[in-house]
């Protein structure tokens, strides 16, 4: 190799045609490579946020908010149909947005819901997000779910999280906290972060890429789909299910729960048949109904889709299962395969979380799991104890207007200078974290300094919710499960209705 | 400070634009410092231990080199030696020595309070401590001049690309690029970038994707299937691979980069169809100077067969030692101690010429893939924790249910190793992507910068860091 005893500067090399050819090589082979990545880079926001998220929020909550926010930002608002937006840490999956737009509409009260959660996140953060990058999302009414945990400060939650990290804007990230960012390679992070999406939005991207790619290897695996799917053994179906035309030749006869109704106002049905849409019904009264085939379908499959899913448990029985319709018992047997079809985006992505960590016990068998996962050394455990220990040591200490309490006035006030209207919710907490500190003057405090916010904003509420569900609809100390968020629903929508018909009046 | 962290990222353009930019005769002055503060910057106070090394070996080749007498330049070689042996012994074996002797005596019934003192071992040391040692033997036994210009010769020792893990660079090869060093022309540059994509991706998409189902695996191998131990075996010897040698492809770019070549480390050692042939392509560095300053000095191959079976197994155990003061090391050496007594016992890994057809061909994927499975057995003493866990790990291997559960993971990351090694095998260089068309290799290097961006933020430590 000549280059290894060859001398020279790769600017000042004596132009011998060796030394030339080397050069024109390097820019030739690096200059296009640079330049695509600069190209990739600057054009990200107009062609990252078309690409469609597959994986449900809890796949990746940071991505899944960086996608709520900007297609809020970009997507015009419809007029007389206010913009309801709930915000806050991992206790906002209790809120199911499309549930309670279904409540609220079935009541009349037409609105657009949107819920951005982020664990970990807190009102400072959510102050410097709406203050800056979230300030195009311009709701018309906020929710805003509360939890002690959100307003202390314990080292496990507080050093900033990547994914908390991630959304908030970059320059003004380290230019607000740079003092508390431990390390210079935290600054050098956010300062490279400020300077290149590529590197900004990166466990977004890497999220998306993987996400394709894993639907890609479910379709290479999948192969064609000759058989039904989705129904149970008792005849209840999945979200989504499929039923051979052969097995229904006299029409597919379903049975709305109402049950589910109550749950969430509405369902709505989609029927197809491979690519081809047939009929979207929506259905607001309970009972046996029936779908007729079309004429000249003879062989092949009816997809049937569901926009929600309902819980018998939430709705006082046993069964733990989320469900959709009900069809004949005997279709079972046609489709009673799990695996669901592929397709392009997939329909799971608004199936409700279905972690439930106490399996679904009640009386001593919850007690008994309840305290088998305090005291267990795993990391849920560490996380259990830690949440319990860091509220209860703080029991003695009256709250005031500072930290991240005065953020979250900062934040209301933001919100209600753009007129919009804000509720407060303290949300659902387990009677068996209550009743360690409840009477405390800390949480005495944390009450009062809520009202307080609400009183001197314009346009806010405080609402307690604390209280309203029972102890095993608790995953932990203040998560709910997805049967709690069900039971949420109908009371986030009735303390939402008057707000919303408020937004929606013209003003006067 | 490492490779694939954020830090780096902004410390090489620095370090490039002043050791390649400022005036020729501060260069090597702005280089030194530059190496003291990438060592510094994990504790400033193992840059004294450094710096003291390399002036007490400074010290030791120049009496050396000037006296005439045999027992004043014998005091000095053992000066050296002495000294970096007892840098290392305290530093990386001395609690286990303490700890082990405690064991021994307590089996012998004499139960006895180890005194161990915990140190935190200081990154880099037994590449340093080595190479400094080997200039002193070279120059002792006169095939090396001392050295007079102290900056040059602390700027070879604490050089930052190869400091913390290598290569373990001779003197002879690298003094004299460091003297002479001039800024790079393209040629080099265009090797030098070439070799950080590689080893960056080496390290990062290959790597560190595997670390975590390894580390899940051997932690808690009890619990796992046959499948799952063959994956987690399997898996661990491709992550070493892209993690060491696509250190050492980063650091050979690197030094492209301020004009210094750097010896190769690795030459695909899983194509290697015998295990002596697998330490000629593994760590190269070190498997030569354990060669010459080790199993030749014990007399080598020179004195019959059974005591080059003991000089083996012996250079094989103490190259295991190097690695960590761990009883695993040591079985992982006496492993391929083994292997390579038994090559020479059978007159297999010599060097012949290779058959033509379909059988040949067999013949040598055979050895290949047996060869593989070798150092993939003596891996597992490498990685597992303690012998207990080694063995409960190979117990559970051979056990032989669920051998499904192996998975496409380990054989995906095996096809993009070889994606890269096949090529450089068969051309017999590394720089063999140079010869691909440009806009072949541009997309290329877009499309790994890219992936490099998306994930290498987990700053994941080289796994011979800790060596």
């Amino acid at each position: 190799m000549a280059a290894g005893v060859s001398t020279g500067n790769v600017l000042r090399e004596q132009a011998t045609p060796v030394a030339r050819e080397a050069r024109r090589r390097l820019l030739q082979t690096w200059l296009p490579a640079l330049l695509a990545l600069v190209l990739l880079d600057v054009s990200f926001n107009q062609w990252f946020w078309r690409i469609p998220k597959l994986t449900p929020a809890s796949g990746d909550y940071g991505y899944q908010f960086l996608t709520d926010a900007r297609q809020l930002s970009t997507m015009p608002k419809q007029p007389g149909t206010p913009r309801v937006l709930a915000i806050g840490s991992s206790i906002a999956g209790a809120f199911d947005a499309g549930q309670v737009q279904g409540l609220l509409a079935a009541g009349d009260t037409p609105a657009d819901v949107h819920r951005m959660l982020l664990p970990g996140i807190k009102p400072s953060d959510l102050r410097l997000f709406f203050a800056t990058d979230g300030a195009d999302v311009a709701p018309d009414v906020v929710a805003i779910l509360l939890n002690p945990l959100d307003f202390l400060n314990p080292s496990f939650e507080r050093d900033l999280k990547p994914q908390v990290r991630n959304v908030l804007p970059p320059a003004q990230t380290l230019r607000e906290r740079g003092a508390f960012i431990p390390t210079v390679a935290g600054k050098l992070d956010l300062g490279l972060a400020s300077l290149s999406n590529l590197y900004r939005y990166r466990a977004a991207l890497r999220a998306g890429i993987e996400d394709h790619l894993r639907l890609a290897w479910r379709w290479l695996r999948g192969g064609a789909m000759g058989q039904g799917y989705g129904v149970y053994a008792d005849g209840f179906a999945r979200q989504d299910f499929g039923v051979p035309f052969k097995a229904v030749p006299d029409g597919l006869e379903y049975y709305i729960d109402p049950a589910w109704l109550a749950q969430r106002g509405r369902v709505t049905l989609t029927f197809r048949t491979g690519d081809k849409a047939l009929e979207q019904r929506v259905e607001t009264t309970p009972g046996w109904k029936r779908f007729g085939l079309p004429a000249e379908q003879h062989g092949g499959i009816l997809h049937v889709a569901a926009d929600s899913v309902w819980s018998p448990r939430a709705a006082g029985q046993e069964d733990t299962r989320v469900l959709g319709v009900r069809v004949r018992d005997e279709l079972a047997a046609a489709a009673g395969r799990e695996r669901v079809p592929v397709r392009y985006p997939p329909l799971e992505r608004d199936y409700p979380d279905t972690l439930l960590r106490m399996e679904g016990a009640r009386g001593d068998a919850f007690v008994t799991r309840w305290q088998a996962l305090l005291q267990a050394d795993t990391d849920f455990g560490k996380r259990f104890r830690a949440y319990r220990d860091a509220k209860v040591a703080a029991r003695d200490q009256p709250v005031t207007l500072s930290g991240e309490y005065a953020e979250l006035e900062a934040l209301v006030h933001g919100f209600a200078q753009r007129g919009a209207r804000v509720v407060l919710i303290n949300n659902p907490e387990s009677a068996l974290m209550r009743w360690q500190y409840a009477d405390s003057p800390y949480y005495r405090s944390y009450l009062d300094v809520l009202a307080g916010i609400a009183a001197r904003q314009p346009h806010t509420r405080f609402v307690d919710l604390a209280a309203v569900l029972p102890i095993d609809d608790f995953n932990d100390w203040h998560h709910v499960t997805y049967i709690g968020a069900i039971k949420l629903g109908p009371k986030y929508a009735e303390l939402l209705r008057p707000l919303v018909l408020d937004a929606a009046a013209p003003p006067s | 400070m490492l490779f694939n962290s954020i830090s780096f990222l902004l410390f090489l353009p620095l370090v490039l634009l002043g050791a390649n930019g400022l005036p020729a005769r501060w260069r090597n002055g702005f280089l030194l410092v530059a190496s003291y503060v990438f060592y510094g910057a994990w504790d400033w106070r193992f840059l004294l231990l450094l710096i003291a090394t390399t002036g007490i070996d400074y010290v030791a080749a120049q009496q050396i080199a000037a006296s005439t007498s045999g027992a004043r330049r014998r005091r000095f070689l053992l000066l050296s030696i002495g000294s970096n042996l007892v840098v290392l012994g305290f530093f990386k074996y001395y609690d286990f020595f303490v700890r082990s002797g405690a064991e021994l005596l307590g089996m012998l019934g004499l139960p006895a309070s180890p005194w161990t003192l915990s140190v935190i071992l200081p990154v880099g040391i037994s590449f340093y401590t080595f190479q400094s040692m080997a200039y002193v033997i070279d120059v002792y036994r006169g095939e090396l001049p001392a050295v007079r210009d102290f900056r040059n010769y602390a700027l070879a020792v604490a050089y930052f690309p190869q400091l913390v893990a290598g290569p373990i660079s001779r003197m002879g090869q690298l003094l004299p690029q460091l003297q002479k060093r001039s800024r790079p022309t393209a040629e080099r540059v265009q090797i030098g970038l070439g070799l950080m994509v590689i080893g960056f991706a080496k390290k990062v998409l290959i790597a560190d994707l595997l670390a975590p189902e390894v580390d899940r695996i051997f932690t808690h191998p009890g619990e796992m299937t046959s499948g799952l131990l063959l994956k987690g075996a399997y898996c661990f010897a491709i992550q070493i691979y892209g993690d060491f040698s696509g250190y050492s492809d980063i650091a050979r770019g690197v030094s492209e980069l301020l004009g210094v070549r750097l010896m190769k480390n690795f030459e695909q050692p899983y194509l290697s169809q015998s295990i002596t042939e697998f330490w000629r392509r593994w760590h190269i560095s070190l498997s030569t100077w354990l060669r010459d300053y080790l199993y030749i000095p014990l007399g080598g191959n020179r004195h019959g067969a059974w005591n080059t079976y003991r000089n083996l197994m012996l250079t094989m155990l103490i190259g295991g030692l190097w690695h960590g003061a761990n009883w695993t090391f040591v079985v992982w050496g006496g492993l391929h101690g083994s292997y390579l007594a038994v090559e020479r016992m059978l007159g297999i890994g010599r060097d012949r010429p290779a058959g033509r057809g379909v059988a040949a061909l067999g013949g040598r994927l055979a050895r290949t893939v047996l060869t593989f499975h070798l150092a993939t057995l003596a891996w597992i003493f490498f990685r597992a924790p303690t012998i207990p866990a080694a063995m409960t790990y190979l117990g559970g291997l051979l056990r032989g249910h669920h051998v499904g559960d192996v998975g496409p993971v380990p054989f995906i990351a095996g096809a993009a190793i070889l994606l890269i090694d096949l090529p450089q095998y068969r051309s017999g260089r590394h720089t063999v992507f140079l010869r691909l068309p440009w806009w072949v290799q541009s997309p290329l290097y877009a499309g790994l910068c890219l992936a490099l961006i998306l994930y290498g933020g987990s700053e994941v430590p080289f796994i011979y860091f800790q060596f």
